[in-house]
């Protein structure tokens, strides 16, 4: 399968709303591997989500996004998993190791037991692998 | 700006700790007021090492961004921050690289409830006392109180593209939402150049039927038998040349607005016509036999006093309170002149932008000028007036220079005041007001102007004489011969 993460220097892009590169990858099993890289316009969910499902990817792996510019997206039927931070090829490691635990990587204020009741919880509830 | 203070540590109360490192005046603060000091204040302050990890995170940065202290604490600024400017935007980096601070940049974070929170930053460089950059500071203000009274004060200022100073205009701007959200037949009255369709437009695109179209016609600009075959359309073999159907603007504002410009211009027995659709909410194309459905929303204007037309017998007065549901007078710019350094202000931006100018602005001379003006055109004579203004300046403020000569002369003649004879100065001002007056109503032509003056030709060249006037280029179709 196909996911997309919003990166910036090798990091998960801190703010999705304005994030103009995606890294779309192909997760094996226990492997991943750069399948392609997207460059969008920042501030326009839906061409951003157009331009992702485009790529085969359904889901996409970013850092903050407000709730109205992740509801745009989910609208396009992008699954979105927000509020991740952390470097690129560990947070493709543990997808492709399966069970992808979103707490292990949240942004700082959005962990266990504050996510869920808080915006930044909202969609990280996926699973990988 | 550069910060020369003692790092902060791990945290606020780490500061103490570095006894090395001082304040730029050489002071060394006590620690518990620092703390004191970046605890109370409003602005959320952070500063970052070198590796842009947080070292320090005040209180109100852990209120604006919803991030408690210890979580920030160690964690990448822009994975805490979460700001509009972080990544290639970043102004701490910009700081850090230039050495130059960033002071009052607007942007958004979104906080760890995924709101959007407007906020303004600013950045300097952190030195320490030995002048080695050893990080960066930067604090923020959350601008949601400011924007929120912004609206506020904006409510009742602007509806679509209309915005107003004016009292009387924003009487207006009030009542515009809820007559938008009504589907009741509108009509607005208001001079030449006021912005009649401006407003149809606005209560169009704010009502139910914005996503129809929005289609207009000047009453008075046709015919009688052309406007009938414009407004219901005709069926092919109506008349000689119809060789095909052609729909009207009923049809082709079906599902949206019509709007009918200078509805007072209209005759007698299109009158009749038009209250019948209005009545019966159908009409017949030209040449049909079946009716169709009026299914639009009647916008119509007028620059008439249409409750004097009636009493006049020149418009229907059925007709009249047929289209008179509600009604919206819209202010000469002569009464709100409060407003015309706002329109000015919103022409010169618009044509810098659609000509690639950068005109800084109207120089405050003639600014005054401009608002001294009666503006018998209105809002669309001012556009103009800084249209053509454009044409002779590319950069810095447009001056009078720029203005219209004609308008420069009636100045020049309400300025030249003869100390020995007061009052015949001030009656020759009058005059030449008035000649200037008369020439711009009337097309620039001379004879129109002595007539509407109410004096003969060879009489009104005499005054223009004796006052000093240049006169404006000549109105199209004036004899060569009629000349001082």
């Amino acid at each position: 399968m196909k996911i997309a993460l919003a990166v910036w220097e090798g990091r998960i892009a801190p703010l999705l709303d304005v994030a103009t590169e995606i890294v779309v990858i192909e997760v094996g099993d226990s492997y991943w591997s750069e399948a392609s890289r997207l460059v969008v316009e920042p501030d326009a969910p839906r061409r951003l989500a157009d331009s992702v499902l485009e790529s085969g990817a359904r889901v996409l792996l970013c850092g903050a996004a407000s709730l109205c510019f992740a509801d745009e997206v989910r609208g396009e039927g992008l699954q979105v998993v927000a509020f991740l931070a952390g470097a690129v090829d560990s947070i493709a490691d543990a997808w492709a190791q399966g069970g992808f635990d979103p707490d292990r990587f949240a942004m700082p204020g959005c962990g266990r037991g504050q996510g869920r009741r808080l915006g930044c919880g909202r969609g990280r509830a996926a699973r990988g692998g | 700006m550069e910060l020369r203070l003692a790092p902060l540590g791990a945290s606020v109360g780490a500061m103490e700790e570095s006894r090395n490192q001082r304040w730029v005046d050489g002071a060394e603060p006590p620690p518990a007021a620092r703390d004191a000091i970046l605890e109370s204040i409003s602005d959320g302050v952070f500063t970052v090492d070198p590796e842009w990890k947080i070292v320090s995170f005040n209180r109100a940065a852990e209120g604006i961004t919803g991030v408690p202290r210890e979580e920030a604490i160690g964690r990448i600024c822009s994975e805490v921050f979460r700001s509009s400017m972080c990544g290639p935007d970043c102004s701490l980096r910009e700081t850090l690289r230039t050495g130059r601070a960033v002071i009052g940049r607007s942007g958004f974070i979104v906080d760890a409830e995924g709101e959007r929170i407007p906020i303004s930053i600013s950045t300097a460089v952190w030195r320490d006392a030995a002048g080695n950059v050893v990080g960066g500071a930067e604090t923020f203000r959350d601008l949601s109180e400011v924007q929120e009274l912004r609206r506020e004060l904006d409510q009742g200022q602007r509806f679509g593209e209309i915005s107003s100073r004016s009292p009387s205009m924003r009487r207006v701007l009030r009542m515009l939402p809820s007559v938008a959200a009504s589907s009741s037949t509108v009509l607005v009255l208001g001079e030449t150049g006021s912005g009649k369709e401006l407003v149809a437009r606005a209560i169009h695109a704010a009502g139910s039927r914005a996503s129809g179209p929005f289609v207009a016609i000047n009453c008075g600009a046709l015919p009688d038998s052309l406007l009938e075959s414009e407004l219901f359309g005709y069926k092919v073999g109506a008349f000689t040349g119809a060789q095909r159907d052609k729909p009207g603007r009923f049809a082709l504002a079906r599902g949206g607005t019509l709007f009918l410009d200078e509805i007072g211009e209209i005759s007698p027995a299109l009158q009749v016509r038009l209250l019948r659709v209005l009545q019966e909410r159908r009409y017949e194309p030209l040449g049909s036999v079946e009716s169709e459905d009026a299914d639009v929303r009647i916008v119509a204007a007028t620059h008439r006093d249409l409750a004097a037309e009636v009493k006049a017998g020149r418009f229907r007065e059925d007709l009249y309170y047929r289209v008179n549901v509600v009604r919206i007078e819209l202010p000469p710019l002569r009464r709100r002149k409060e407003d015309i350094p706002f329109l000015v202000n919103q022409f010169v931006a618009r044509f810098n932008r659609e000509q690639g100018k950068s005109i800084e602005g109207v120089a405050a001379d003639a600014m005054s000028f401009l608002v001294a003006r009666d503006w018998p055109g209105n809002v669309r004579e001012l556009e103009n007036a800084i249209e053509r203004a454009f044409v002779g300046c590319d950069a810095g403020w447009l001056g009078i220079e720029h203005l219209p000569e004609e308008w420069r002369a009636a100045r020049r003649g309400r300025e030249s005041v003869d100390p020995l004879d007061p009052l015949k100065s001030a009656r020759d001002n009058l005059d030449a007001a008035a000649i200037l007056a008369a020439l711009e109503r009337n097309g620039k032509n001379r004879a129109a102007a002595a007539r509407e003056l109410g004096v003969h030709k060879s009489t009104f060249f005499r005054m223009v004489r004796r006052l000093g006037l240049e006169l404006p280029a000549k109105g199209a179709g004036e004899e060569a011969d009629d000349r001082p």
